[in-house]
């Protein structure tokens, strides 16, 4: 089955100031499918990504659709790279989880009902054990299933993520795009994601968006993922370096192992 | 009015067994401390989680040029502060958002000005010098029936703008992206919050002093911060030093005939040191 777009973005356009960083973005963004924006350093990903948010102003249009087409407001996820909090920090996890469940101040106590919304939230992804670390004490991994865990308890439709697996270690970083992987496949749900490791997007994204200030190329990751695209794309040559045959992604998905060969990305 | 409603208060306070306890000034002193240090405390959990140390002590500085000002125009000097010291933080807050300089530049820029601006029209008066020093450190001593009602007010404003807020705040500063997602109006929230602080350093400033004022917003929370295991301990440990330190320091002072605030702050900075001790052990 042909998936429908979820997200129509038609000449969509971001500057700061004088600077334009983004130009004239026409780009759909599948239902269903995992989607990956990649560039280099620079190109606008997480700006568009914050476009596509609403979190910044644009010119343009991006338009959340239904599959019949029509204009639609979904249930949003978001997954940011890592919070802004240092090692001594005390804010516990079930403490961050009650900032969305109750309205009540964390130091007067968090309620049953946030505290069990936190235990289900976190044991969905194996987290469970992490409900009443430090935040500032988790490790890159830890921290993105707590990021994860908190998007998902929305019941996102679509779930944008930027940088998921930075700073994790590589085993971690593929249970986390496994979790992924099967969100977008069994549960249908369309997932966005930033990110600069080919790797990761070669193995666990089905649709490619290039940026490089404007969209170099897009399309299925096989059709996209060549080494012309990423000469033009990163200035170097790079490549994917596959361990098995390849065997892409598509919407339905399935897994198999690819590195990264470019000391460049 | 005021007299009445605080009078039961102080003769509660004169009930304990201390005899300095009796006179008039100790009562509004002791009072002021339990109602100004829980207050510091609670904003102060949220001055280091924003890192607004610097905020807070830019506009404790701006109340030079409150002070000038109000001196040379004839209107009550605390007045003068409260309301530059609030335009100060609304200017900082502003400058912060259209985003052109650092935060830390941005404050450094108003800091300076506005002590120069109060330094450079006091010294074109001939006797306005001398009413400096007290602005400087402070004299929770000499406060009066108005200002401890005044505190008060504040105190409950304060409560109940956090009973609201404070989960929406602490989520903000952890990332402002992901609470503006979650349907939080970060910008109206962190102006409101700016505009609180700016208030409760003003408010402090007859207490500690323009100089020791950030250190009674920043050091008992700094302090809960080493040894407590999650925010809801951060607080209530913070809202305990803060009042043990004041009180504490209060006694120094009256024994050793120094600074009360310098005093109170010094008890918070020596529980700092001990917490920074404690921290291995706890495992922090």
């Amino acid at each position: 089955m042909i998936p429908s777009p979820a997200i129509v973005l038609t000449g969509v356009s971001v500057a700061a100031g004088q600077n334009v960083i983004l130009e004239h973005i026409d780009a759909q963004i599948m239902r269903g499918c995992i989607t990956a924006l990649i560039g280099p350093n620079g190109a606008g990903k997480t700006t568009l990504l914050q476009a596509i948010l609403g979190l910044r102003p644009y010119s343009g249009r991006i338009e959340f659709v239904t599959p019949e087409g029509k204009p639609h407001k979904p249930r949003i996820g978001y997954v940011p790279q890592s919070l802004e909090i240092d090692r001594q920090a005390s804010v516990t996890v079930l403490e961050f989880f009650a900032f969305e469940f109750q309205r009540r101040p964390v130091w007067v106590g968090i309620t049953a009902k946030a505290r069990e919304n936190a235990v289900s939230a976190l044991e969905r992804l194996e987290a469970g054990h992490l409900l009443d670390r430090p935040l500032g004490r988790l490790s890159g991994g830890e921290m993105q299933r707590v990021l994860l865990a908190m998007a998902l308890h929305r019941d996102p439709e679509i779930l944008f993520l930027d940088e998921p697996v930075s700073g994790v270690d590589i085993a971690g970083g593929h249970l986390f795009c496994d979790v992924l992987e099967s969100l977008s496949s069994r549960q249908n749900r369309t997932i966005v994601m930033v990110s600069h490791d080919l790797s990761v997007v070669s193995q666990h994204a089905s649709h490619v968006l290039c940026l490089n200030r404007t969209i170099a190329c897009q399309g299925e990751a096989p059709e996209v993922l060549t080494s012309e695209n990423l000469l033009q794309i990163y200035g170097l040559h790079s490549g994917l370096y596959e361990h098995s045959p390849a065997r892409h992604q598509t919407c339905t998905h399935h897994h198999d192992h690819a590195h990264h060969e470019a000391g460049h990305d | 009015m005021i007299e009445s409603l605080l009078s039961p208060i102080y003769r509660i306070i004169a009930l304990l067994p201390f005899e300095s306890l009796q006179a008039g000034f100790m009562q509004r002193a002791v009072l002021e401390i339990l109602l100004l240090t829980p207050l510091c405390a609670l904003c102060g959990s949220l001055v280091v989680q924003y890192r607004m140390a610097f905020f807070s002590d830019a506009v404790a500085h701006s109340a030079f040029t409150g002070v000038a000002l109000g001196l040379v125009l004839g209107v009550d000097p605390w007045l003068a502060v409260i309301v530059f010291g609030l335009g100060t933080g609304m200017a900082a807050i502003q400058l912060r958002r259209r985003g052109e300089m650092a935060m830390d530049t941005t404050l450094g820029v108003l800091f300076s000005t506005a002590v120069a601006l109060g330094l450079a029209i006091i010294s074109t008066r001939k006797g306005l010098a001398k009413t400096l020093p007290g602005f400087l450190y402070g004299d929770i001593l000499a406060i009066g029936d108005r200002d401890v009602f005044l505190t008060a007010v504040l105190l409950v404003g304060t409560i109940a703008f956090l009973l609201r807020f404070y989960n929406q705040l602490v989520y903000t500063s952890l990332h402002e992206h992901l609470a503006r997602i979650s349907g939080i109006r970060t910008s109206w929230l962190e102006t409101a919050f700016a505009a609180l602080l700016a208030l409760v350093v003003a408010f402090s400033i007859r207490a500690v002093g323009i100089l020791l004022v950030t250190a009674l917003l920043v050091i008992p929370s700094a302090t809960a911060r080493n040894i407590a295991g999650s925010l809801r301990r951060q607080v209530w440990f913070a809202i305990l030093i803060a009042i043990a330190s004041g009180l504490t320091g209060l006694a120094a002072s009256l024994t050793w005939d120094m600074a009360t605030g310098a005093a109170m702050i010094l008890c918070a900075s020596g529980c700092f040191l001990v917490s920074l001790f404690t921290r291995p052990a706890i495992g922090k």
